[in-house]
């Protein structure tokens, strides 16, 4: 029996965090498209059943496309069961707002839900909305049967770090040699597959899509393929993301004019060969001459529509060199003796104030 | 550098007019007012650096406009100069616009033009631009303040040929202060301060963001509880429902179960009814087919009866059968005997006939055969032509065949022989035929006699025949209607004597079945079948009726549940119809009411939802602002940094220049006012200001005398500062017009003095500031 196990799919995301309206609102509907996909792909696959763990909704209130996207998801595929457990981003408006729920969804509950499934119904799915009144007890009164094919799905931060909102801790550890053979996980957003114990594994499938520059990298799902009689599982991560998110670090050391860093910037991206339909962040770095001619809106506007969205970050340091003034008797020999003799200011706004006052006297961009 | 002389074509009023300069002395041009001192001086100027304000529209400002010559022709002129121990002529014709200009430059010792200098003359020649060299060495009539241009200050430091420094300090200061100024946060209508007030209006508006969302939880909440409250109703109404149609069923079933009641009931009586009438019949009920059967019998029995009747033979009619039958038989015999005697006559006739018609044959056929053809003469010619025709083909072969040979003779003599042989044949028959039409002629005319002595006897015997054949139709014709006579009275008896038999088997019959019913047979046996034929009719009747009853029950049981429409009593409800119609309506009612609510609340949360996504947007603008708020407010103070660290720059710059001007300054100024006076500072930006009762006053506040006073020392200072080496000429117009008479001699002194060291060229027009 083959098993999709997803997460974090923030349908309903606002999306707008670097894009404009126009360019949000096609990401959002992006969202509901790759899930479709998802649906499609288990429909085409022979999948018998989709756990999502958790974050399948973003906020609390759901719009009516996202619902009926869903609901019409669950309903033109009966064949499928779609375990869907709520993550600290779902609220039950969802489920209430069902009039009829279909066969084909199950849910579960703050306590322990199983459901059993596969030809020779060895197969049991175990879930448990995990919040701050039950993660003391519900580790405890997990007991699963050694003799089945046990997937027990969470939502929850696997560690301690980084921690914020309604989201609980998953301590691993509590779930070690309790006879799991999967544990299927979301609330990280990037795939992470690790060892539970001799028995099983843990994995956190990450979300479908990449809504931001930190979720850079692959997105998809876990596609968990179980031999029944064996008791044992094969698992395959399958990319279905619409768009990937790329941080390009371009080091413009020693570049002293705008044309050089372009070059620069092109050979980096083209090593990169990145798809037209990527989203991605130029970030420059390295040291440059305080005195070079660096437009960066001319930079960017050379790399704006090359890819779905394009940011240009410039987090270069101003390099001064000291001796190229030290004997200068000019105004700017006399101007740069005088910043760099300043204490009270930082280096990296000595090298600012450098830069724009040469940039005055030379008549060029400020 | 020196000027030689100036020639101009035409120039402001100024035409073909020429003048040399000395060196080493003042030239001192003393001329009455409106002579041409300033166009003159002005010519100078123009010569070295172009015209002035060539973008403005008034004539006077627009220096080109202004000194267009009054008279026209060329407009423009020549002047001859000595730079770096070299003669060079400049000349210049202006144009409607500066790019119709013409310049040219002529090395005068050589007498070919030069490129030493370009049409930037006066910049080439003294480093300074136009605005510069109005301030330091062309001291213009009521314009002998000054103050230190970047031109200058690059000249003091030699930055002349550096065009992104000293000599650009002014035009960045302004820039940084247009920057600052669209970035001020002081201004209304700086960046920052338009960033900042947009941020405390997104602030604001975000800040409603709380109370939305507490708005929308509470709506979430009270949509939550209105969903509830519908679906508790909607419990609620399934409940009722199921009452009323519990109460409907029950209604129903007691309609049924009194249907069925009846149905029974109907049954029966039927039934009872059916059995009490099958009593009537001991012995079962009758066919009704055979009834019918028996009764229609019954019914021919009477008529029967009449009929036969009519068929019985009187006394009379018995003696009259008996009589006939005898006639009958007598007159059978005579016709028996009349046809013997007929039949003997006709085979006399007969045999004479017979011995005619062998004559008549006999003579018919001599004649015959003597008139009619040989039948083998027809087919001797054939056979005849097949001889000749072979006997001739042999013949033609033999001559065909070139060669002779045995074979050849053979055949034609085959032919000759067949020739001869058909011949005699022809020949032997014709005599035949001829013999045998001799003789049949002959024996015809003896037959022709024999046949007419025979016609006679035969005529006799047709007369006798007939005369009996007569006879026999008589006695044939009597005996047919005594036979019809005989006939018809034995068919009457007949008739009679079968109807008889029929009446007494259909009595019998009709006995038989009546005492089969189990009746006794009375003597209207149609009367009393008719009776049971109705009674049996009557019962087939109630059998259908009770059939039918029967079978509607039978339905009746088979749709429906007879158990629980026999049990309709523990179905009643402990409501009527209308409680139920009434709380169901109660229900529907406060549905309507909580789903109106919950319209509402939907409507609500809708809006909220707007409101958040647009306050969410504001979230992302006041992130991205206030990223843009902190870069620009860092960027306006590192700006203010930049301007302050510029001005220290560019005081640092000058103060190393400050001394020496100030020096010069004294100098000049003590020439002239013959003072010592040390109230006089210049600061590092090289501004003198003037010490005065205990507070440093700027130059300006002072009175014209002083100001053109200081202006001409500090001028000379500058120029002093500037041109350590080769000393450019100075020009006076009119400089010591304010001056009062000691310090115009102290000036004029001046100029007597510098003229040793610079060549002075000095306007004036009057004689007493000559």
């Amino acid at each position: 029996m083959k098993i999709i196990h997803c997460a974090d799919l923030h349908l309903d995301s606002k999306m707008t965090a670097n894009l404009d309206s126009k360019k949000a609102r096609e990401r959002k509907i992006e969202l509901l498209n790759t899930f479709n996909e998802m649906v499609k792909y288990a429909a085409c696959n022979d999948i018998k059943a989709i756990i999502i763990a958790g974050d399948m909704f973003d906020k609390k209130t759901v719009s009516k496309t996202a619902a009926n996207t869903v609901y019409q998801a669950f309903t033109d595929n009966p064949d499928i069961s779609f375990y869907y457990l709520k993550g600290n981003h779902d609220e039950d408006t969802f489920i209430e707002s069902l009039i009829n729920k279909p066969d084909n969804l199950k849910t579960f509950e703050e306590n322990w839900t199983c459901y059993r499934t596969g030809e020779k119904n060895n197969i049991v799915i175990t879930g448990a909305v995990l919040t701050k009144d039950n993660k003391d007890r519900l580790f405890n009164e997990l007991v699963l049967n050694n003799d089945d094919f046990n997937i027990v799905t969470l939502h929850g931060q696997e560690s301690a770090a980084g921690t914020k909102d309604k989201t609980v801790v998953i301590p691993i550890r509590d779930l070690r040699n309790k006879g799991i053979d999967y544990l299927a996980l979301g609330h990280i957003h990037s795939y992470k597959e690790a060892e539970l114990d001799k028995r099983g594994v843990y994995c956190y499938s990450g979300c479908l899509e990449g809504r931001g520059f930190d979720e850079c990298g692959e997105h998809g799902f876990v596609v968990i393929d179980i031999d029944e009689d064996n008791k044992t599982c094969k698992r395959e991560f399958i990319p279905i993301a619409k768009r990937r998110l790329y941080v390009i670090n371009v080091d413009v050391s020693g570049l002293n004019n705008s044309a050089n860093m372009i070059s620069r910037i092109k050979n980096v991206l083209d090593e990169k060969r990145l798809s037209k339909e990527s989203m991605v962040k130029i970030v420059l770095s390295g040291e440059v001459d305080a005195f070079c001619e660096k437009d960066v809106d001319f930079i960017f506007k050379q790399f704006e529509d090359k890819y779905y969205f394009t940011k240009l970050y410039d987090e270069t340091k101003l390099k001064v060199s000291y001796e190229d003034f030290r004997l200068d008797e000019s105004l700017k020999g006399e101007f740069v003796r005088i910043v760099l003799a300043k204490t009270d200011i930082s280096d990296e706004d000595k090298a600012m104030i450098i830069r724009y006052g040469i940039n005055l006297l030379t008549d060029d961009e400020i | 550098m020196k000027i030689i002389s100036c020639h101009i074509e035409n120039f402001g009023k100024l035409s073909d007019f020429t003048m040399d300069f000395v060196s080493g002395k003042r030239n001192t041009i003393c001329k009455e007012n409106g002579w041409g001192k300033s166009t003159l001086a002005a010519f100078i100027k123009v010569m070295l650096y172009g015209f002035d304000n060539e973008g403005k529209r008034d004539d006077y400002e627009n220096e080109r406009k202004r000194f267009k010559p009054w008279q026209g022709g060329a407009y423009g002129g020549q002047l001859v100069f000595e730079a770096d121990g070299k003669k060079y002529e400049a000349s210049r014709i202006f144009g409607v616009k500066e790019k119709d200009d013409i310049f040219v430059l002529k090395d005068l010792e050589s007498g070919l033009l030069s490129r030493e200098y370009s049409e930037r003359l006066g910049e080439d020649l003294f480093g300074l631009d136009s605005k510069s060299f109005s301030r330091s060495i062309f001291v213009s009539q009521d314009a002998c303040e000054t103050s230190v241009t970047d031109g200058i200050s690059a000249k003091l430091g030699n930055l002349t040929d550096s065009t992104d420094d000293i000599n650009n300090y002014e035009k960045s200061i302004i820039r940084l202060n247009d920057i600052l100024n669209s970035m001020s946060p002081r201004r209304k209508t700086g960046e920052i301060s338009k960033q900042k007030d947009h941020i405390t209006e997104l602030k604001q508006i975000i800040s409603q963001g709380k109370n939305i969302e507490a708005s929308l939880d509470n709506l979430i909440e009270l949509s939550k509880n209105e969903k509830s409250c519908i679906e508790e109703l909607k419990g609620e109404r399934k409940v009722w429902s199921k009452r009323q149609q519990e109460l409907s069923k029950y209604k129903d079933f007691e309609i049924k179960r009194k249907e069925y009641e009846r149905i029974s009931k109907d049954c029966l009586e039927k039934k009872e009814e059916y059995d009490r009438e099958l009593m009537f019949f001991k012995n079962g009920i009758p066919d009704i087919k055979e009834l019918n059967d028996k009764l229609e019998k019954a019914y021919v029995l009477s008529e029967k009866k009449s009929a036969i009747r009519i068929f019985e033979l009187s006394g009379e009619e018995e003696e009259k059968l008996d009589s006939i039958n005898l006639a009958i038989e007598d007159n059978r015999k005579s016709i028996e005997r009349e046809n013997k005697e007929l039949l003997l006559l006709k085979e006399n006739a007969q045999k004479e006939n017979e011995k005619t018609e062998i004559i008549n044959n006999a003579s018919f056929e001599e004649k015959d055969n003597a008139k009619a053809p040989d039948k083998n003469y027809g087919r001797l010619v054939i056979i005849n032509i097949i001889y000749l025709i072979i006997g001739i083909g042999c013949m033609l072969l033999v001559l065909n065949l070139k060669r002779v040979n045995s074979l050849p003779v053979a055949i034609m003599a085959i032919g000759l022989l067949v020739i001869i042989v058909e011949l005699f044949i022809n020949i032997y028959n014709y005599i035949n035929t001829k013999d045998k039409k001799k003789n049949v002629k002959k024996s015809s005319n003896k037959m022709i006699s024999y046949i007419s002595n025979d016609e006679k006897d035969k005529e006799a015997f047709e007369v006798k025949i007939k005369e009996k054949e007569s006879k026999i139709k008589e006695l044939e014709r009597f005996q047919e209607q005594n036979v019809y006579i005989r006939d018809n009275l034995t068919e009457k008896k007949k008739n009679y004597n079968s109807g008889i038999k029929e009446y007494n088997e259909i009595f019998d019959e009709v006995k038989s079945f009546i005492i089969k019913c189990g009746f006794e047979p009375n003597e209207d046996m149609y009367r009393q079948l008719d009776v049971l034929e109705e009674k049996t009719r009557d019962i087939d009747e109630l059998r259908k009726a009770y059939e039918k009853i029967s079978k509607e029950k039978e339905l009746f049981e088979i749709n429906n549940d007879i158990r629980l429409i026999e049990n309709t009593n523990d179905m009643a409800s402990d409501y009527s119809l209308s409680e139920i119609d009434s709380n169901l309506r109660q229900i529907d009612q406060s549905m309507e009411e909580h789903n109106k609510n919950l319209a509402g609340y939907t409507r609500q949360i809708d809006e909220l939802e707007e409101k958040l996504e647009y306050i969410n947007e504001c979230e992302n603008e006041l992130d991205n602002l206030s990223e843009l708020y902190e870069n620009n407010k860092q960027k306006y103070k590192i700006l203010e940094t930049t301007k302050e660290l510029l001005e220290e720059a560019r005081a640092a710059f000058t103060a190393k220049y400050t001394a020496p001007i100030k020096t010069g300054f004294d100098k000049y100024y003590n020439m002239i006012t013959r003072d010592e006076d040390n109230s006089y500072k210049l600061d590092a930006n090289i501004n003198l200001s003037k010490k005065e009762l205990g507070l440093d006053r700027e130059t300006r506040f002072l009175s014209m005398g002083y100001k053109d006073l200081i202006g001409v020392c500090m001028r000379m200072a500058l120029v002093d500062a500037m041109y350590e080496k080769e000393k450019p000429f100075i020009i006076f117009d009119d400089s010591f017009v304010n001056l009062d008479r000691e310090k115009l001699l102290a000036g004029l002194d001046l100029l007597d003095k510098i003229a040793k060291e610079y060549q002075i060229i000095y306007f004036t027009c009057h004689e007493s500031r000559v």
